[in-house]
This record gives C-alpha cells, structure tokens and sequence, in this order.
C-alpha cells in the first residue's frame, strides 16, 4: 500500500535544529492493521502527519501503490464545534462536493453504523467522549477512505469505553476492506489490534524494530501467548526510557 | 464563556431581570405620559434614525476591516509581529483628538462622524477576534485540512464559524462604543442627529425634556440589544469550542 523511503524531519526553534525522526523506512500491507508505538516523544505522531500529507517530511519519499484517499481520527476527536453530529460528519463529502441527497443518505448509514441514532442534532459539546469519538470515527468513514490514520484515538477515553470503540474499528476494518495505521502508546492495545507493530525508538525518532504480530483472530487478551508477546514488546520499549 | 457573564447573571438570577423590566416599564410610561405632549417626538425620532444610520454604515466598514486585519494579521506570525504593536499604540490613541484635524479636512460634515466611529468599533472587534483566532484548536485546522478544505473553503466553513462568538462580543463592546462617541460626535459637529437634538433641548432650559429624550434614547438602544444582540449571542455560544 505504502512504502515510506528514507523519511527524516527536522525542526528549526529559535536557531537549534531539532531531529524528530530520522531515516524511516517502512512498508505497510493493503489491508493490514499497523501500529506505531513508541514512548513519548519519539515522533510517532509526526509520521502519521507526514504519511496523512498534514505535514510535509524534511526529507525522504512516500510511495503509494494507489492514491489514497484517507481519513484521519484524533485523540481529542477535532469535531467542529459549531456544527451538530450530522453536519460533522458530512463535513468531508461537502468539501468534495457530494450531492445533498447522497449525503443525507451516506450520514444517516453511518449514524446508524457506529452508533449514534438519536444523537444526529446533538452538538459536541453535549456528547460523551466515546460518543465524540463515533462521531469522529464516522466522520472520517464518509469519504469512503481506504486508508484510516488514527492518532491515538483511545487514549482520552475510560477502559470501558475504549474497549467498545476497538470492538467498533474491529468490526469497521473488516467490513470495510481499510488500511489502518494507528498510533498509541498502549502496549496491549497495539497487540490486540495490530497486524504489524513498529517501535520506534526516541530522541531522534527511529525505527527500532518491526514485528509482524501472529496471534490468531479473535484474540484472546488473556492467553499465555498474548502475555508473552506483551512481556517482549515492554522489554524492547523500556530499552528505550 | 467569560464574556457572556452578565447576560447568564440575568438568566441566573431572575430579580436582575425584574429591576430591569421595572425600569424598562416606568421609562415607556414616562415616556407615553410626558413624552409626547413635550417632546418634538418626530424631530426625536429622525434624529434618532440618523444617528442609527451613522452607527450601522460605521458599524459594518469597521467590522469588515478588523475582519481583514485579524485574518491579514493571523496568516503570519512575521505580520503578526510587525502589525501588532503598531495597532497596539493606535487603539490607545484617543480618536478624538483627531478630531480638529478631520474637520479641517471634511468640514462639519456626517463622514467626520463616520470616520470617528469606525476609529472607535474596530479596535474592540479586531482584537477579541485575533483573541479568538489564536485559540482555535490545531486540530480542528488539521480535520478540516484532511478533508481538503482549504483558502475561502476553510475561510467560510471553519475559520468564520470558529471565530463567531468573538465577532458578537467584540460588535456588542463596539456598539455600545459607538452610541457613547456618536452623541459626543454629534454634538460637536452640531449636524443632525440625537446627540444633537439632545444638545439642542439642554440649551432651550427645557430640563425635563431632556430627560424624557435620554430616556427614549435608552429604552430604545435596551431594545436593539435585547431583540438584536442578546439573540445573536445566544446562538454564538453553540459555536463555542469544548
């Protein structure tokens, strides 16, 4: 799907060059759930922004297999405030000009889908943090996206919740035939959901190694073999604190 | 949320609402009573119209230009830069002291009027503006930017939007400028308005008839905030951020 060669960013502040990351090379597979993880600070974020086209790398190329057309999702979930759950979530197909009845009918699917029936002229400011981040999620799904980038999409919610929504993008990623590159900094999470899980190291950000993650589907978060694999991932990240 | 203090006060706490339906209530009697049967009512009212004209066209260049510049302003931080500290120093100007100087240029005419109004309203709407500006959230701007909006799209479907709550506070402080400098304006240009008649029946030793003028004048700019501005902050803030 992707191949990212040799991608470095570099920041200048007040005259001091900072490296964020330097020298990525990657591949992500068409349909593979990819996560990024890494403790703080180790750029992981900015390589979903540069991969989203948000920021431009320092250097360094990405090579798409087709044109992507790509959803992001936030941590903090980035709805427009001014604008009720449905509009948000036809914001995308406005901009690329849609027709009013297609919308209607690709917003009322979607509501239905991540469930958010009854909330569609609720405003943000009224929704919990998982209802937010549904909406969030069906926001960035409008524009039929085949590749979905998510920063950290659980991080801001409770246990619970956060475990509905994984259940959510399971269901969605597999529905939907998507690409998925997330970043978190939770190590479970990263078990539970990916295909392949890249640590990267920090201060520059690198990447310190790339695992393809063998658990069969649907995984069992209590099996030895998880354990097992989470031991690993913490031991390779603690290296890096 | 700061900004709409006084307002909430009213909704919060209903006697504040009951004093000021009390006031409003005896003024229009005063008013019906004394008003009519002493006051030029229609020599009032086009004055008033006048004056209400002035404000509006003032109102809306103003409005249009500290628009302009907070955008200008906010699109680079080296314009920022510059361009700050020189408003900075303006806004504390006191725009009255120009005045000689605008009426060496134009005369005893309505633009003096104009021009001092405008230099009056701008400042309160740019700077809660560029005050708004600064807090819109990146990630808002980055979701907007992965759907590509962009230039006038992301102008008109996210930054104006964003940005609202600030124009109506910063148009409410600027209207309630206006109506202070207009009347000083008025008066001092000695040109057709409220400000002027109000100056015109002090000078005719007619006390109580100016008071009926001050308080027709109130009751009305109570109605234009209570039907026009109290409704248009309401619905800004819906467009808060959380």
């Amino acid at each position: 799907m992707l191949t990212l060669k040799n991608i470095s960013k570099n920041y200048t502040d007040e005259g001091k060059k900072a490296v964020i990351l330097d020298d990525i090379n990657l591949e992500f597979k068409t349909g593979e759930l990819t996560t990024l993880i890494g403790p703080s600070g180790c750029g992981k974020s900015t390589l979903l922004r540069i991969i989203s086209g948000l920021t431009p790398p320092s250097h360094g190329q990405l090579v798409w297999a087709e044109t992507p057309q790509i959803g992001f999702i936030f941590q903090n979930y980035a709805l427009f405030p001014y604008l009720t759950v449905f509009e948000n979530i036809e914001f995308g197909l406005k901009m690329k000009g849609t027709s009013k009845a297609e919308r209607i009918k690709i917003v009322n699917e979607l509501i239905e889908e991540v469930g958010l029936k009854g909330y569609a002229d609720k405003h943000p400011k009224e929704l919990s943090g998982g209802m937010k981040q549904r909406v969030g999620i069906a926001r960035a799904l409008a524009i039929s996206p085949n590749v979905l980038l998510m920063d950290e999409p659980f991080s801001s919610l409770d246990e619970f919740t956060a475990e509905d929504l994984r259940a959510l993008l399971l269901n969605l990623w597999s529905k939907k035939h998507l690409s998925v590159i997330m970043v978190t900094h939770l190590i479970r999470e990263a078990l539970q959901l990916a295909d392949q899980i890249v640590v990267l190291s920090t201060k520059p950000g690198r990447i310190k190694k790339v695992m393809t993650n063998e658990l069969a589907r649907p995984r069992n978060l209590r099996s030895d073999e998880f354990f097992k694999q989470e031991d690993r991932l913490k031991e390779l990240i603690h290296q890096e604190l | 949320m700061r900004y709409t203090h006084g307002i909430k006060l009213i909704r919060k706490r209903p006697h504040v609402g009951k004093i000021s339906l009390a006031i409003t209530l005896t003024l229009v009697l005063l008013i019906v009573v004394l008003g009519f049967t002493s006051l030029n009512a229609e020599r009032f009212f086009i004055g008033f119209v006048e004056s209400l004209y002035r404000v509006s066209l003032s109102y809306v260049i103003a409005l249009v230009l500290a628009l302009v510049l907070a955008l200008i302003i906010s699109a680079s931080k080296v314009v920022e830069e510059v361009l700050v500290p020189i408003l900075d120093v303006l806004q504390s100007f006191p725009s009255f002291a120009l005045f000689p100087l605008f009426v060496l240029w134009f005369g005893k005419t309505s633009i003096v009027t104009i021009i001092i109004l405008i230099a009056e309203m701008i400042w309160p709407i740019l700077f809660t503006v560029l005050t708004a500006h600064k807090q819109i959230r990146e990630d808002v701007l980055e979701a907007a930017k992965s759907f590509k909006a962009q230039g006038l799209k992301l102008l008109w479907f996210v930054i104006i939007p964003l940005i609202f709550p600030a124009i109506i506070t910063g148009s409410i402080v600027a209207w309630g400028e206006a109506w202070e400098a207009i009347i000083a304006a008025e008066i001092i240009v000695n040109i057709a308005g409220v400000g002027s008649y109000l100056a015109d029946i002090a000078a005719s030793n007619h006390p109580e008839k100016l008071a009926i003028g001050i308080l027709a004048l109130m009751l009305i700019l109570f109605l234009i905030n209570k039907y026009l501005w109290l409704p248009l902050l309401n619905i800004s803030t819906k467009y808060q951020q959380d």
